[in-house]
């Protein structure tokens, strides 16, 4: 049972001994209201008795109308009561029965002394008057005195019965009173004795889980009040406990990240320090490489410049005794040694291409094709080419490069064509990736087959014989050291006469490049 | 003293075949200025200061263009032209950079250093003989040196 039924219960408690109380009273007043009636009959019998023999002795004294007619009214009136009156009790209804029976005597006894003093009196002898008279008188006390003895009976028994009827009363209302104080005294205390239990389960338990025992449970109380309390702490106990196990998931968790952050720290530093050996390595590798470029630069011209030098003073100064073929092979020993230092040249001016530091910026591919091509029509106004240059193409790199890669690519052009009559040269903006930027070189010349396009852009690579075409094969190399620099591609489409398209396509935006705010 | 004397030329180069063939070039383009070689930088140095072997010569003396070469056994032609310029006598005399290489730390040092030009020698002599000619006639003829 809940708690609070019970505590309602209990509150009932003294409504009850309320009621009960005021029915033990009501009945008690009933009662006594009861006995008050059948005392007062008691009393007027008695009373009635009491007055019946005065008024006897009245007439007795004086034989007149007035004690006769008293007497005669008392009689009536305990007629009266009597035959009124009624008794449960058998005791006292055997008191009453003998008083109704002897009443009637008292009547005819009185009567028939009334008729001894009548009219008829003087014929009677006196004497015998006497003897009658007194005859009667001696029955009327006798039959007076064992009334007067019935009621007093009567009346003793009814106050005896009052007094027995009261005690009663009061004994059941007490009774009654401390039964019912006695059950609600036991409910309270059972109900306290309950609570206190729990209450002391529910400390117990609440401390030990708040200490940190979570793993505890509250078990054995009743499934009251208290008992939804103590399952909402084990429930609460319960989550507290699953959520330590994910606290403590989650800590290990922590822990291995912590541990893997530790881990890919220490691999960078170890991968940082790798970085740095091979940039260590790369730029000593540089130095060694400009050291060596310088070093060509001048002690490897040097020999070739004495060669040419001494082959020009031989032709000079003793062309004379040679024959022509003499002077052929001296001329052939120069053009070899001015190429080679042609190559040397070039080969210098790649290699700078790789060490010149970058700057990149928007530029206007259109302007410079356009300068190139004036530049070439200048040197050889004998081999006509139509030009056509789309203006406004713009890519983002390194100007100076990128007047070598334009130069380079229409210098290419310009000599492939060389032998068509109707030579024409093509610059225009080229469809190329998302991101990009691009154009294309075109010319109808000689091509190439497509066979050795991988051969194309490697250094001092030739597709062509060098009388057909000279050159020393280092321009396309430059080209694509240039666009690779720029983290662009170049690649070329072409056929055996027919032709050769080259295609530049650079990033918009360069990667690696410090100017790269400027290329827009 | 004759104006030979006084319009010398100072040849700084180690190389024979490229000292053969400046003077060469020279004479051919009828440069007759008289030419002092020195082969070395640290003979270029004694040339200047008329040290060792050339402690006879006339400090009073200038040539009037000096052609140094850059790559030079003992003392490089940087420090040549460093030391010329730091000179308060020698300090305004034309120095012409005459070399094999066009790498630009060369170029932009020499510059630096105060160098008066910078001419590299062509592989190709008839192009070499043109250069020498046209630094001759500029140097030698157009020129006005600074006053003594």
């Amino acid at each position: 049972m809940r708690i609070a039924t019970r505590l309602r219960l209990a509150a009932f408690v003294p409504a009850l001994m309320a009621v009960l109380m005021g029915v033990g009273l009501f009945i008690s007043y009933r009662e006594a209201t009861v006995f008050q009636g059948r005392q007062a009959v008691a009393t007027q019998i008695t009373g009635a008795v009491a007055d019946l023999r005065d008024s006897s002795v009245a007439y007795h004294a004086n034989p007149e109308d007035r004690p006769r007619e008293q007497y005669l009214i008392v009689i009536d009136r305990l007629t009266r009561i009597v035959e009124d009156a009624s008794f449960d009790d058998a005791a006292q209804a055997a008191h009453l029965k003998n008083i109704r029976m002897v009443v009637p005597d008292l009547r005819s006894l009185f009567a028939q002394l009334v008729a001894l003093n009548g009219p008829n009196a003087g014929q009677m002898d006196a004497a015998l008057r006497q003897e009658a008279e007194e005859r009667l008188t001696a029955q009327l006390f006798v039959r007076s005195r064992s009334v007067r003895t019935e009621a007093t009976a009567l009346a003793d028994l009814i106050s005896q019965d009052t007094v027995n009827g009261q005690r009663d009363i009061l004994v059941l209302t007490s009774v009654a009173v401390l039964l019912v104080a006695a059950a609600t005294s036991f409910v309270l205390i059972a109900i306290v004795r309950r609570v206190s239990t729990s209450l002391f389960a529910l400390h117990s338990g609440a401390e030990a889980i708040g200490t940190g025992n979570l793993a505890y449970r509250i078990n054995g109380l009743p499934g009251d009040e208290l008992g939804d309390l103590g399952e909402s702490l084990n429930r609460m106990a319960g989550q507290l406990e699953s959520l330590t196990v994910s606290k403590g998931a989650l800590e290990d968790e922590v822990l291995s990240r912590r541990a893997a952050e530790d881990e890919v720290r220490r691999l960078n530093a170890g991968l940082e320090e790798r970085v740095m050996q091979r940039t260590e390595q790369l730029e000593a590798a540089n130095r060694e490489l400009e050291a060596f470029a310088y070093s060509v630069s001048h002690d490897l011209r040097a020999p070739l410049r004495g060669i040419d030098g001494f082959g020009h003073a031989l032709l000079e100064d003793y062309g004379d005794s040679l024959d022509d073929e003499g002077k052929d092979f001296l001329r052939r020993i120069r053009n070899a040694t001015q190429h080679m230092g042609r190559l040397i040249d070039d080969m210098l001016k790649l290699s700078r291409l790789t060490r010149a530091e970058m700057r990149c910026t928007s530029v206007d591919i259109s302007g410079l094709a356009t300068r190139s091509a004036a530049v070439l029509a200048e040197a050889q106004p004998d081999h006509h080419v139509d030009t056509r240059i789309e203006p406004g193409i713009t890519v983002v790199g390194d100007p100076d490069l990128m007047v070598v890669v334009v130069e380079n690519l229409l210098d290419n052009a310009w000599k492939f064509s060389g032998h068509n009559d109707d030579a024409m040269i093509e610059v225009r903006s080229a469809a190329v990736g998302s991101g990009e930027r691009g154009f294309l070189v075109r010319d109808n010349g000689v091509g190439f087959d497509m066979a050795y396009a991988d051969k194309l852009f490697g250094a001092f690579q030739r597709l062509h014989r060098s009388e057909e075409f000279p050159g020393t094969g280092v321009g396309l190399a430059t080209v694509q050291r240039i666009v690779n620099r720029h983290g662009g591609r170049v690649w070329a489409e072409a056929a055996v006469d027919e032709g050769a398209t080259f295609y530049v396509a650079l990033p918009e935006r360069v990667p690696g490049d410090e100017n790269e705010e400027d290329a827009s | 003293m004759s104006a030979a004397e006084e319009r010398k030329i100072l040849l700084v180069e180690d190389n024979a075949d490229d000292e053969a063939l400046t003077i060469r070039a020279l004479k051919r383009n009828n440069i007759a200025n008289a030419i002092d070689v020195v082969r070395d930088g640290a003979e270029a140095l004694d040339y200047m200061f008329c040290r060792g072997a050339w402690s006879q010569r006339d400090p009073g003396v200038l040539p009037q263009v000096v052609l140094l070469d850059l790559k030079l056994p003992k003392v490089g032609g940087l420090e040549v032209l460093r030391a010329i310029r730091d000179d308060e006598r020698l300090r305004l005399m034309p120095v012409v950079i005459l070399t094999s290489s066009t790498e630009e730390q060369d170029i932009v040092k020499s510059y630096g250093l105060g160098a008066n030009s910078y001419i590299r020698k062509p592989v190709d002599f008839d192009q070499f003989s043109e250069a020498v000619k046209t630094l001759g006639l500029y140097w030698l003829v157009l020129n006005e040196t600074p006053p003594k």
